[in-house]
């Protein structure tokens, strides 16, 4: 390996410098790639957030007009919402963040960014593929954009997308034409990260610099081939079951509908329908209802749902490990002091992954699915918490008796921990079937997701801009007013998703256009009530506070003070590269000789130690 | 500046505690009422998980603030270096495992007997279905077997293929008798939707194509729980999204005091469907 990527590849002079076009637009500089899918990111991510400020706009005030856009968008419902809509929001809010914002952040921006910089090479492995893995993201924003404008909406059966109700076109406004570009926008998703993917995994074991082995990878580099990984293997499954969903949504096949199904209909005759329905469980009379309808008949949604989690629970790992990888690496440089356990910390991430692809059951646990595999999903789930809860206590550990500075990236990667932490306990409740009962569903689940997603993942990423961007826009961000964002935002995100938790236990169902008259009795209600107005003004707040990012993000890249190489005296590869980096980014390829950790070594005068620096004399390090 | 923003990620756990102390009071104990026998189990279980999660939340955000205030450089303005402990990673898997690995096993009894069929069929040998229960884009249908003159107690009836003289059709009404094990036939005319009780502390899809037999009971409600109405009516809802009428898909589960004000009922109840015209359809 070490070869491959010491000869030929000597400096940036080699390479001719493209034409505009190709040098932004159809790019294969893995750096302007990571940056389109930053930009594009971000865009989704101001999207995905007005649709949430509907969603509370609607649940605190359900009686009331929607200030500025109700009398356009709901004429005939005097300026309310209608329950059409809110679905549709509730679904695209949620299809929106993990397909567009946090999955290709994390794995599209930070991997393309970091991945080349951080082993020591100058781009790719293979720059044309990666080019084509941003340009499957075009077609997919343009289906998901487009499907607002159909004919009922856009997609509006959740983002899971359970069928019946997203492929019986009649069984929801936006399972039309909706649902069928969601479809298609989902695909072209998958397909780019397939791309990506592979991408990641060649490079990270055929590109890294001479004395780079995997044991002296930073943890990001670790995360991202895992997570690369576990991409490979998840979404061909998932590429499958959004093909059988197109084509069952086209009424073209049935791999998900059963025989005899009414959609949308109320059949007051009921003997009739009723019997017909049960004989048509049988087999007997499937040929005849296929000359009937000319749709075949005899699918099973659950077999849906299955093939959806397999896919979809290894995704919320791949929201989450790269961000896990990302804050080790900041925690360890902002602590100034070494990783506590690496090598536990790599273990547990690969623990993590081959966890997650046998507890996809979890999501299942009322659907249906035999109750006595719910007991063996039970398990594992629960047993899945123990590789999170090693990576937290060794984040703790790092920052101990360390070194701290408290700046922007450190103040996020440390919310990141301490958001994270409650994520992962209020898993327990989840994954343990007997209190499922209660918990699947509510409003608890979806607390939940946001202090794993947001607490974490996006946290994560705010860590991560605030860290890499000296690298990669060779500018400072304003120290001063990232700590005000981050202030805000932190305080925020807790009042807008602590009292889901409670909510939730009192039993709000998720998904629901309105929360109020539960039948418990006044005092519920008003409680309900109080959170649900607490919540919202929290992520009315929360909203507004992200300005000062987009100001500081934005003022930063033209105006901030200039970058030095190593601004955080950091000690991984991507540092040693000037900032930014040329295309070839190294002027020579680095030689590494020792881990990304060494910080504060008592033999070393200053607080960090490059890998790629050379000593005179042999010192005792940590790992090699 | 560390005690600051030591301070400022104190108010994670603070603000947690706060809201969840200010619910319970609130609410006198956060979940809905439960008047069922499997719901205790089920309470207590949530219960023990919070004291445990609880314990765990505030040891770690404690410990987090804690290493960020006290991370100062004291070790001659560096920070210790040390990659790790072999005996410490050691220990806290083996004991997390090992508490972990505990919570699961502990509850697959309780789960067991919430959903396993034939741990029910075992210990209810002879209870026949109450009702059909048949969902719909937004509403629920409940089918009864009617009341049998000539034996004297409920009908048989056909729950594959009932019809009206075997059987009367309620919209979002289900009416049980408290105290004994009720069992349903649960499915579905269109899309997924999920029969939830929260105060029997019941969950289950109702799945296109498929029937699943549901069980539960009201057997903490005593005859001196009922006012003179003789019923209590507990919110039934609709807990799977099944389509923009999804939200006010919610019925009532009608709870008779007795055995005997439940059959009542029913008599009453077969008594005015019979005398309906048959070509009705319903
Ligand atoms: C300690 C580890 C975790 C455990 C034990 C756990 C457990 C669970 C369980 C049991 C559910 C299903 C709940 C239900 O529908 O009844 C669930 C839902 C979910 N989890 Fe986790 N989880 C963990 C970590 C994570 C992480 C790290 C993420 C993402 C970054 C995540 C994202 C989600 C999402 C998005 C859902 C909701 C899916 C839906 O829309 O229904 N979880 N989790
Ligand atoms: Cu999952
Ligand atoms: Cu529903």
């Amino acid at each position: 390996m070490a070869e491959h990527a010491a000869h030929g590849h000597g400096s940036n002079g080699h390479h001719q410098e493209p034409s505009f076009l190709f040098k932004y637009v159809f790019a294969t500089d893995h750096k302007v790639i990571g940056l389109q899918f930053l930009f594009s990111g971000l865009v989704f991510l101001v999207l995905g957030g007005l649709l949430a400020v509907l969603i509370r706009v609607q649940l605190a005030f359900p009686d009331y007009a929607v200030p500025l856009i109700g009398n356009y968008l709901f004429p005939s419902n005097a300026g309310q919402m209608t329950p059409q809509f809110y679905t549709m929001i509730v679904s695209m809010h949620a299809s929106v963040m993990i397909f567009f914002v946090i999955i290709p952040l994390l794995t599209g921006a930070f991997g393309n960014y970091l991945i080349p910089l951080q082993i020591g090479y100058k781009d790719m492995a293979f720059p044309v593929m990666n080019m084509l893995s941003y340009w499957f993201m075009p077609p997919a924003f343009i289906f998901i954009l487009l499907s607002f404008f159909m004919e009922g909406g856009a997609a509006a059966a959740g983002w899971t997308s359970y069928p019946t109700l997203s492929v019986i076109r009649s069984a929801a406004p936006g399972s039309g034409y909706g649902q069928t570009f969601w479809f298609l926008s989902l695909l072209c998703v998958g397909v780019s990260s397939l791309l990506g993917s592979i991408n990641y995994m060649t490079t990270i074991i055929n590109c890294r610099a001479p004395g780079m082995t995997m044991f002296r990878l930073p943890m990001t580099t670790w995360a991202m081939f895992i997570t690369a990984t576990l991409q490979a293997f998840a979404l061909p499954v998932l590429t499958v079951a959004l093909l059988m969903g197109l084509l069952d949504n086209l009424e073209i096949t049935a791999f998900f509908v059963p025989a005899n199904l009414e959609a949308n209909t109320i059949i007051q005759s009921y003997p009739r329908t009723i019997s017909t329905m049960f004989e048509a469980l049988g087999m007997e009379r499937f040929a005849e209802k296929m000359a009937n309808t000319g749709r075949p008949t005899g699918g099973q949604p659950l077999m849906w749902q299955h093939l959806f989690w397999f896919y979809s629970h290894p995704a919320v790992y791949i929201m989450i490990l790269p961000a896990m990888g990302m804050v080790s690496d900041i925690i360890s440089t902002h602590a100034r002091k070494p990783l506590f356990g690496y090598v536990p910390m790599v273990l547990s991430v690969a623990g993590i992954a081959l966890l997650g692809f046998i507890v996809w059951g979890h999501h299942m646990f009322m659907s249906g699915m035999s109750p006595v595999l719910g007991s063996v999903f039970m398990v594992s789930t629960i047993m899945i918490a123990l590789p999170s809860a090693i990576k937290t206590f060794n984040w703790i550990f790092t920052v101990l008796g360390g070194n701290v500075r408290f700046n922007t990236p450190m103040l996020n990667a440390l919310a990141f921990v301490s958001l994270f932490i409650i994520g992962g306990l209020s898993g327990i409740y989840m994954a343990s079937t007997p209190t499922d009962i209660h918990f699947h569903d509510t409003y608890f689940i979806v607390a939940h997701i946001h202090y794993v997603l947001f607490g974490g993942s996006l946290f994560g990423i705010f860590a991560g801009i605030y860290h890499w961007f000296p690298k990669m826009f060779g500018r400072m961000m304003n120290e001063f007013w990232g700590k005000v964002h981050f202030f805000l935002t932190f305080l925020l995100f807790n009042v807008a998703f602590f009292g889901m938790h409670n909510i939730g236990i009192m039993g709000a169902p998720r998904r629901y256009a309105d929360l109020r008259s539960w039948i418990e009795g006044q005092d519920y209600n008003s409680v309900m009530m109080f959170f649900n107005h607490l919540i919202s003004f929290g992520v009315f707040l929360l909203f507004a506070v992200q300005i000062i990012f987009v100001i500081n993000f934005f003022y930063s890249i033209f105006w901030g003070p200039k970058a030095p190489k190593n601004p955080w005296q950091s000690n991984s590869l991507e540092w040693e590269a000037p900032s930014p980096p040329p295309h070839g980014n190294f002027e020579t390829i680095p030689v590494v000789y020792r881990g990304p950790y060494e910080y504060s070594h008592p033999e070393v005068e200053q607080d960090y130690l490059p890998q790629t620096l050379k000593l005179d004399r042999p010192i005792q390090e940590g790992h090699h | 500046m560390r005690y600051f923003w030591g301070v400022i990620f104190l108010t994670v756990p603070l603000v947690g505690v706060a809201m969840f102390l200010y619910s319970y009071v609130r609410t006198s104990g956060w979940l809905p009422t439960n008047v069922s026998s499997i719901g205790d189990e089920i309470d207590f279980l949530f219960y023990f998980i919070l004291a445990i999660t609880g314990i765990v939340f505030l040891l770690t955000e404690l410990l987090l603030v804690y290493a960020m205030v006290t991370a100062t450089g004291r070790n001659g303005g560096k920070s210790s270096y040390t990659h790790g402990s072999k005996s410490l990673e050691i220990s806290w898997t083996v004991l997390t495992a090992a508490i972990l690995l505990f919570i699961a096993f502990y509850q697959v009894p309780t789960w067991a007997r919430a959903k396993f069929f034939w741990q029910f069929r075992e210990k209810h040998p002879d209870v026949k279905p109450t009702a059909l229960v048949i969902a719909s884009q937004f509403q629920w249908e409940t089918r009864q077997g009617l009341w049998d003159e000539e034996s004297n107690k409920p009908g048989d009836f056909n729950w594959k293929n009932p019809n009206f003289r075997d059987s009367f059709v309620m919209y979002n009404e289900l009416h049980i008798p408290a105290g004994e094990p009720v069992l349903i036939y649960l499915t579905t005319r269109d899309v997924i939707h999920s029969f939830w009780v929260p105060s029997l502390r019941v969950k289950q899809d109702a799945l296109p194509g498929a029937v699943i037999p549901v069980w539960f009971d009201a057997a903490k409600l005593r005859p001196e729980d009922f006012g003179p109405e003789k019923t209590k009516e507990f919110e039934w809802v609709c807990a799977e999204l099944c389509g923009w009428g999804h939200y006010r898909m919610r019925a009532k589960v009608v709870v008779h005091a007795t055995k005997e004000d439940y059959y009542a009922w029913l008599k009453q109840k077969s008594q005015e469907h019979l005398t309906v015209k048959p070509d009705k359809g319903i």
